[in-house]
């Protein structure tokens, strides 16, 4: 009897605490996306932008492959937004958690994307100074 | 935060359940961050690398033409703000530190700002 008092003693301190760290978290959760929330319109000006890049791209043939990219980088920046603008309001630390793998995923792509360009540049000099050291030796 | 919220959160500041709480949500917050640093740093170095080989492969014509110009020094500038949030989020996870965390998402907001800005004068060029 005593030790089912005690175990309900426990629970329901684990409880208030629970509800306690809740509502401190949930509070400097909320702050926390404000500090990304200020910068909404910002984040989508850069996905509209986006979406303009990849219509230009997608005008020829060969773009069309490509062109999916930065409509899919315009697509995850709108979802990080959508997640902090619902953590800001909610103060859930999921949404918060949520806007975060999406940044995750939007910075994985750019760095892909990053690497195919240097690649392309490394190609480019390479094929450059083919070209020039050829002519060189020609004349 | 309400004004209800924000007196009790005050209250309860230097309560060992509150700092708890708190280390809990920088550790947690910090650990998502930390899975991309590697890319977040190979970002900062490629944009570099980026700019100056645009320099290169224009002949220069890059530090005649204004907006290509303002473009590269903007690609720098969002270069070094996430140099600065690769070193905030490690900071952040190895310290469990929340005003690291604080300052990792305002880094985040000033890179975005950078970002769109040298998009739109990528454009303009």
């Amino acid at each position: 009897m005593e030790q089912e008092q005690n175990n309900y003693n426990t629970g329901q301190q684990d409880e208030k605490n629970w509800s306690q760290s809740s509502l401190w978290t949930n509070g400097i959760v909320q702050d926390l996306a404000l500090l990304l929330d200020k910068y909404y319109y910002c984040i989508l000006i850069l996905a509209v932008l986006l979406f303009i890049a990849a219509l230009i791209i997608g005008i020829t043939i060969v773009g069309i492959v490509i062109a999916w990219i930065p409509c899919w980088l315009g697509i995850i920046l709108i979802n990080f937004m959508k997640c902090v603008r619902t953590a800001s309001r909610s103060g859930e630390f999921t949404d918060l958690n949520q806007a975060l793998i999406h940044l995750n995923l939007y910075f994985k792509i750019m760095g892909i994307l990053l690497l195919i360009l240097l690649a392309v540049y490394g190609v480019i000099l390479i094929l450059g100074t083919a070209a020039v050291s050829s002519i060189f030796l020609l004349s | 935060m309400n004004q209800e919220d924000a007196d009790f959160t005050t209250q309860n500041s230097e309560t060992p359940d509150y700092q708890e709480a708190i280390r809990q949500l920088a550790r947690s917050l910090s650990e998502t961050l930390i899975k991309n640093y590697k890319w977040i740093r190979f970002i900062a170095i490629a944009e570099v690398i980026v700019v100056l080989l645009d320099l290169i492969l224009s002949f220069g014509t890059t530090l005649i033409n204004p907006m290509a110009l303002i473009h590269s020094l903007l690609g720098i500038i969002s270069a070094y703000y996430l140099w600065h949030l690769y070193k905030e989020i490690k900071h952040a996870y190895s310290c469990e530190d929340l005003e690291a965390v604080k300052k990792s998402f305002q880094l985040i907001g000033k890179y975005f700002i950078t970002s769109t800005l040298a998009f739109i004068f990528q454009i303009a060029s």
